[in-house]
């Protein structure tokens, strides 16, 4: 016996047009399989109907909050161990970047800056060398020169010290400053 | 079953726990966890998995809550998200052997037999109707939950699982077609039992 289309209208949510009830009755009447079916339905569909609901358990508002709150701190640890990832990241990232450059440029650098060291203390010799000698043939008491020379040769370490810092500053402006050529390989 | 009212201050609890306020999240957990806690109750069958499950749906709707589209129910959108964790969880469960008295524990005979008369035949025809409803595949199961607890129509369903009103259609039907199927299968055994032990009392 052919069911369809009853099965169809049987377990669907809209009502039937007239001849189709009576077509589904007709054939209801001679399929016994069929009507079981529809019992069956129907008896399934009263218990969906009439399922009670069920109470919420106690606490459960209470037990929701705490777990809100572990949720917060493990949201904002994750957070900080991500932001304490990304900087030491960043920071390795930027050392792996920098060290070739500065392992690479420290040999000339260093040659430069020692030349430039001993220029300017050479300069700064002669100097003191010549303050000496205008000292010496000077008609001032000694004693008073004496401790002058003393200032001017502090202040000539003082300008030695500064202009080794200096040069370094310049060999670093220059050596990093200095777009390098590329290496070749994929662009 | 009615669906849940809409609170007038329902908006209101939305925009302060979307601006971080946690108490009227809170209230927000107070107005639909029965809801929710249901559909995960008839979705897996365990209280303790179903109460798991509504925490975590609110967890992530809490997550979420900027991209709540304010144009729709927020019952339907946590029931969404509800169904969707549940149906998740089964797909999970299908995949690691749990003994069936650890899915069902408030199912032990024990229970049943303190309960009184009336509390024992509905928590037989609710034990009858959950185990109906977990032959069911967890998408059609869904579907059944919140066509016939919730009170949506197809097209809420089918925004609520993804899927088309068509999909959602074919789905009640096949679902309502296993379910019969289920329940005369049952009705036949059932039968079969009484008559061999009709025929075990008469021989003895």
């Amino acid at each position: 016996m052919k069911h369809e289309p009853y099965r169809d209208w049987l377990f669907s949510d809209r009502s039937l047009a007239p001849d189709q009830e009576a077509a589904m009755e007709a054939h209801l009447a001679q399929c016994r399989d069929c009507r079981q079916l529809q019992s069956s339905w129907a008896q399934v569909q009263e218990r969906l109907e009439r399922a009670a609901m069920v109470p919420l358990p106690t606490g459960f508002g209470a037990r929701f909050s705490i777990r809100l709150a572990t949720e917060r701190a493990r949201r904002q640890r994750r957070q900080a161990w991500t932001t304490f990832g990304l900087a030491l990241l960043g920071s390795i990232g930027l050392a792996a970047l920098l060290v070739p450059a500065v392992l690479s440029g420290l040999p000339s650098g260093a040659g430069e800056l020692l030349k430039g060291v001993l220029l300017v203390r050479s300069q700064v010799a002669a100097l003191l060398a010549f303050v000496s000698a205008l000292l010496a043939s000077s008609p001032l008491p000694t004693g008073n020169w004496q401790g002058l020379s003393l200032l001017v040769a502090a202040a000539g370490m003082a300008m030695t010290v500064y202009a080794s810092l200096g040069a370094i500053w310049a060999a670093a402006v220059y050596r990093f400053g200095k777009p390098t050529p590329p290496t070749g390989g994929m662009r | 079953m009615p669906a849940p009212t809409k609170n007038p201050e329902e908006a209101v609890w939305l925009r302060e726990a979307a601006a971080g306020d946690d108490d009227a999240f809170g209230r927000i957990v107070e107005a639909f966890g029965g809801p929710v806690y249901n559909l995960c109750f008839r979705m897996l069958g365990d209280p303790t998995e179903a109460e798991d499950a509504a925490q975590e749906t609110f967890l992530k709707a809490y997550r979420n809550l900027k991209r709540y589209d304010p144009k729709r129910k927020f019952i339907n959108w946590i029931l969404a998200i509800a169904s969707n964790h549940c149906v998740d969880r089964l797909r999970k469960r299908r995949l690691t052997l749990v003994p069936l008295e650890e899915l069902s524990p408030w199912r032990t005979p024990a229970d049943i037999s303190e309960a009184p008369e009336r509390e024992l035949v509905q928590s037989e025809a609710e034990k009858e109707l959950d185990e109906l409803l977990e032959e069911l595949a967890a998408k059609d199961r869904a579907a059944i939950i919140l066509r016939y607890w919730n009170d949506l129509s197809y097209s809420e369903i089918a925004q609520s699982l993804s899927l088309t009103e068509s999909a959602v259609k074919s789905r009640l039907h096949r679902a309502r077609n296993q379910l019969a199927q289920s329940w005369r299968a049952r009705e036949e055994r059932a039968l079969v039992f009484e008559r061999r032990r009709d025929e075990a009392r008469t021989v003895s």
